[in-house]
């Protein structure tokens, strides 16, 4: 089983990379066949693959079992169950793993067969090779596979069509994962280029270069300023909403100092590519800081938690509608999540909930988890040492459980008994013993973690720092930690794991992973030194890369550093190691867009002014963008927004829109390419037109449409800002593309590579 | 003594099938994921592979998927967390005693 992971996590880019730009003529040779084949393959090995968890998302499957009978939702469970089998061997008749399905026959075929997996010994190249057949796909993985090459290969054609269905399966598995809840439809689920946008960023302009990051100077002890600047600004969702003009200095009608203004120049200045390998000097910013906050001037340490806050607070200040609620200022659409505190009554069983806003999650470093492997456990180690023989124990023996973030999470939202007298209950009217317990009821886009490592045990002179290491996960699902899946009766929701389960095991089985709910680590703050003397650096993610970021030093970093395998292993095998992370900072792994197509009425303003110069786009040889129609700002479900009609290009979320009835398609060439002056935004490209044909057309009827009203109008306005949504299924040719903003996609090393893969397939 | 092994095999086989028709592998698989995922096991291999892939960056029209997996697994393999492990087989065990209920498996 390990195995399969294993290769999940790794062949696909790999794959992908080496034979990017050349192709593999014997898919090349087929390629129509293949790919009407594909189109059946994928969307079966969809269903087989997450079977359980769209079982479970039938109307009532979330607490019921899918062996309990009865109801329309069980029919059309047993429906999906039986009438389509999984996929067997042909040769072995088991569905081991690593299944693949020829693409010229109706074979399945594994990857079993020899003793070593060698490529050349397994049921699939027994069968190809009797067969005469070439290519097979990897039914979990959706690789094809060319046993002429010997290996897997890409092909724009079929990464399009697995990118469509992904973005497909997306919304049914997020359906799934959570059935009362309600959300507009998703469009477009990466930052990958279509084809058509490949093509015309090729044929307008190069893609924009890598401007390089910069440092920020240290105006003398502000090195929390300097890291907590560098996070924010390369927090996707504010990189894209600063970069797309959705505060300009030009603009703002703020008197007197304006935190906008400055995070807005900070991040123009560490993304515009200006610099020349020189700092940025955070002077303004840290003037309106103080100004903000006349608790945190001076030329003392400050903590970078509290920086942060402060910032925040003020940017929101800022840039905050008055009597907008809830509130569509940057700071709440990237960071504002929903906390959730249930108190349930031990006599009465009454659970009265309260929900406060967030805008990060401070957590408490729990004591190492020591005796976390249970006696159970223990023995049934043992007995694998007995029977696989002592390999397997040797390189096992002395690792010890290291403290993952995911135990300070546990620890955050365990239950916690409170004792009689602090609670009354409202319903029994006495006070009564309760149990409290938090969890998160809405997850935000950007989620920010603080270590509490600075504690203050009893007294307030004896405040010491926690050096305890805390592992920090690359990704982190959230599941296991949202009031839905808290609030689920423990009871496991599968007749398995009758075995006596741990609580934190039976946590982990009540739900299944949620994709919304899934995060990517693109930031750290890292803290050395004492409680009241130290320093502060900063790694981030920047195109896919880690830098170091120490005040105005930027060195390469390694994934290494930023997770502390070093220290991991130190406290793996028991020696002494020290955490110094102390803010981790999430983004979603998959930013869902959704489609707005109705073009809202004309906006107040003329649009603000582009805020990178000619000179920086002539130097990035970046696209000037074609700007859309504002979208009608609609929002419902979940995540409540509001209109707001000042600033145009807040990053909306969930724009759900009406369906149309498409127009016919419009012609991709004719498509008016010119820019009119005011417009010259930077604003990123970055949503995949999931591009089979069917997508595609009704992407370009909906830009014809969109075109159209533009026309009539002929008022414009910015688009919104990249990361987060845009109105429409991207228009196909205008269009811009930022190289800042393609890094969400941490699977594009090579941007350029990429466009000559997918124009290929034009 | 063959007749018994032949058995044996049916019952794996008969195993093996209820095991994925229940969906109770794709449901163990998922948990697997997660708990690898959150313990830093993906983290370390993916580096592993990657510097796989740099070191054979000569040859790397050479180098196929299978040569990566052949070179990585056995340290994927042995890196499982051990508490990880022995959760899942307490899971896989529990499913067995189910699916075996007469038997003494």
């Amino acid at each position: 089983m390990s195995s399969s992971v294993t290769l999940a996590s790794a062949s696909p880019e790999k794959a992908g990379t080496r034979s990017c730009g050349r192709g593999c003529q014997h898919l090349a040779q087929q390629h129509k066949a293949v790919l009407e084949r594909l189109k059946v393959l994928i969307a079966y090995a969809h269903v087989c693959r997450h079977r359980q968890s769209l079982l479970l998302g039938r109307r009532g499957g979330s607490s019921s079992t899918s062996t309990e009978a009865g109801g329309e939702g069980d029919r059309s469970r047993k429906r999906l169950v039986d009438e389509m089998p999984g996929p067997l061997c042909f040769s072995c008749g088991t569905a081991g793993d690593r299944l693949h399905a020829c693409l010229q026959c109706d074979q399945y075929a594994c990857w079993r067969g020899a003793r070593q997996r060698r490529a050349s010994a397994t049921h699939l190249a027994q069968h190809l090779r009797e067969s005469g057949h070439v290519l097979a796909l990897d039914f979990v993985r959706l690789q094809v596979f060319c046993s002429a090459c010997g290996d897997y290969v890409h092909d724009a054609g079929v990464a399009a069509l697995v990118t469509a269905a992904r973005t497909r399966w997306h919304a049914a598995l997020c359906d799934a994962a959570e059935p009362e809840a309600k959300r507009p439809r998703i469009v477009a689920t990466t930052c990958e280029l279509s084809a058509v946008a490949a093509k015309y960023a090729r044929e307008h302009g190069a893609m924009g270069g890598c401007a390089p990051v910069r440092g920020v100077v240290n105006l003398g002890a502000t090195c929390y300023l300097s890291a907590v600047v560098q996070a924010l600004a390369h927090n996707p969702v504010v990189r894209g909403w600063m970069l797309s003009d959705g505060h300009h200095r030009r603009t703002c009608t703020n008197a007197g100092v304006c935190m906008a203004c400055e995070i807005d120049a900070a991040v123009q200045a560490l993304h515009g590519g200006s610099g020349e390998g020189r700092a940025f000097a955070p002077v303004r910013l840290l003037r309106s800081l103080w100004a903000a906050r006349g608790d945190v001037a001076g030329a003392g340490q400050q903590d970078a938690h509290e920086c942060l806050v402060a910032v925040l607070d003020a940017l929101h200040l800022a840039m905050a509608a008055p009597g907008e609620s809830p509130c569509g200022c940057l700071v709440h659409t990237a960071f504002a999540g929903v906390l959730q505190s249930a108190v349930t009554c031990a006599r009465c069983g009454n659970t009265t909930r309260s929900l406060d806003p967030m805008l990060d999650i401070s957590l408490d470093i729990p004591p190492p988890p020591a005796a976390r492997l249970a006696d159970a456990a223990l023995n049934a180690a043992l007995d694998a040492k007995q029977r696989r023989g002592p390999a397997l124990a040797s390189v096992t023996r002395g690792s010890r459980p290291v403290l993952t973030l995911h135990d300070c999470l546990a620890h955050y939202t365990r239950a916690e008994s409170l004792p009689p007298g602090v609670y009354r209950c409202a319903r029994c009217a006495a006070p009564a013993a309760a149990v409290k317990q938090l969890s998160v009821r809405e997850l935000p886009p950007v989620l920010t973690f603080q270590l509490k490592r600075f504690a203050s045990a009893g007294a307030a002179a004896h405040s010491t720092k926690i050096d305890s290491f805390v592992r920090l996960p690359l990704h982190v699902d959230m599941t296991p930690y949202t009031a839905a899946a808290l609030a689920k009766p423990t009871a496991p929701t599968t007749p398995a794991s009758s075995a006596e389960p741990t609580s934190r095991m039976r946590r982990a089985d009540a739900t299944r992973a949620n994709p919304a709910c899934q995060y990517t680590l693109f930031a750290v703050i890292d803290h050395t030194g004492m409680l009241d003397t130290g320093h502060y650096t900063a790694y981030a993610r920047h195109r896919s890369r880690w830098y170091r970021f120490d005040d105005a030093a930027v060195t390469r970093a390694d994934v290494r550093d930023v997770l502390g395998f070093a220290d991991d292993q130190a406290a793996r095998q028991g020696r002494p190691a020290k955490g110094r992370a102390y803010m981790a900072f999430y983004v979603k792994s998959v930013l869902d867009y959704h489609d707005a197509v109705v073009p809202a009425p004309p906006p107040t303003g003329p649009p603000p002014p582009s805020s990178v110069t000619e000179d920086w786009i002539e130097e990035t040889g970046v696209v000037k963008p074609v700007v859309l129609g504002e979208p009608k700002v609609e929002r419902r479900g979940r995540k409540k927004g509001s209109t707001n009609a000042v600033r145009k290009s807040k990053p909306k979320m969930e724009t759900p829109v009406p369906p149309l009835p498409l127009p016919p398609a419009a012609e991709d060439g004719e498509l008016p390419v010119d820019v009119p002056p005011s417009a010259t935004l930077p604003v990123p490209q970055n949503i995949v037109e999931p591009s089979d044909d069917e997508e595609d057309s009704e992407g370009e009827a909906l830009w014809a449409r969109i075109e159209k009203d533009k026309a009539a109008t002929d008022d414009l306005v910015p688009m919104l800002s990249p990361d987060v949504a845009r109105p429409l299924p991207p228009p196909p040719p205008p269009m811009f593309i930022n190289p800042a903003a393609l890094m969400v996609n941490n699977h594009h090393d090579d941007d350029d590579e990429e466009a000559d893969a997918f124009s290929d397939s034009d | 003594m063959s007749k018994e092994t032949a058995a044996t095999t049916g019952i794996r086989e008969e195993l093996l099938r209820r095991f994925i028709e229940s969906g109770e592998r794709e449901r163990l698989q998922e948990i697997l994921r997660s708990k690898l995922q959150a313990s830093g096991w993906q983290d370390r291999v993916k580096d592993k592979c990657q510097k796989f892939v740099h070191e054979n960056s000569n040859d790397i029209d050479k180098i196929t998927v299978d040569d990566m997996a052949e070179e990585v697994t056995p340290f994927a393999r042995s890196s499982v967390p051990e508490d990880i492990k022995a959760e899942i087989m307490e899971d896989v065990r529990a499913f067995i005693y189910r699916a075996l209920p007469e038997t003494d498996a």
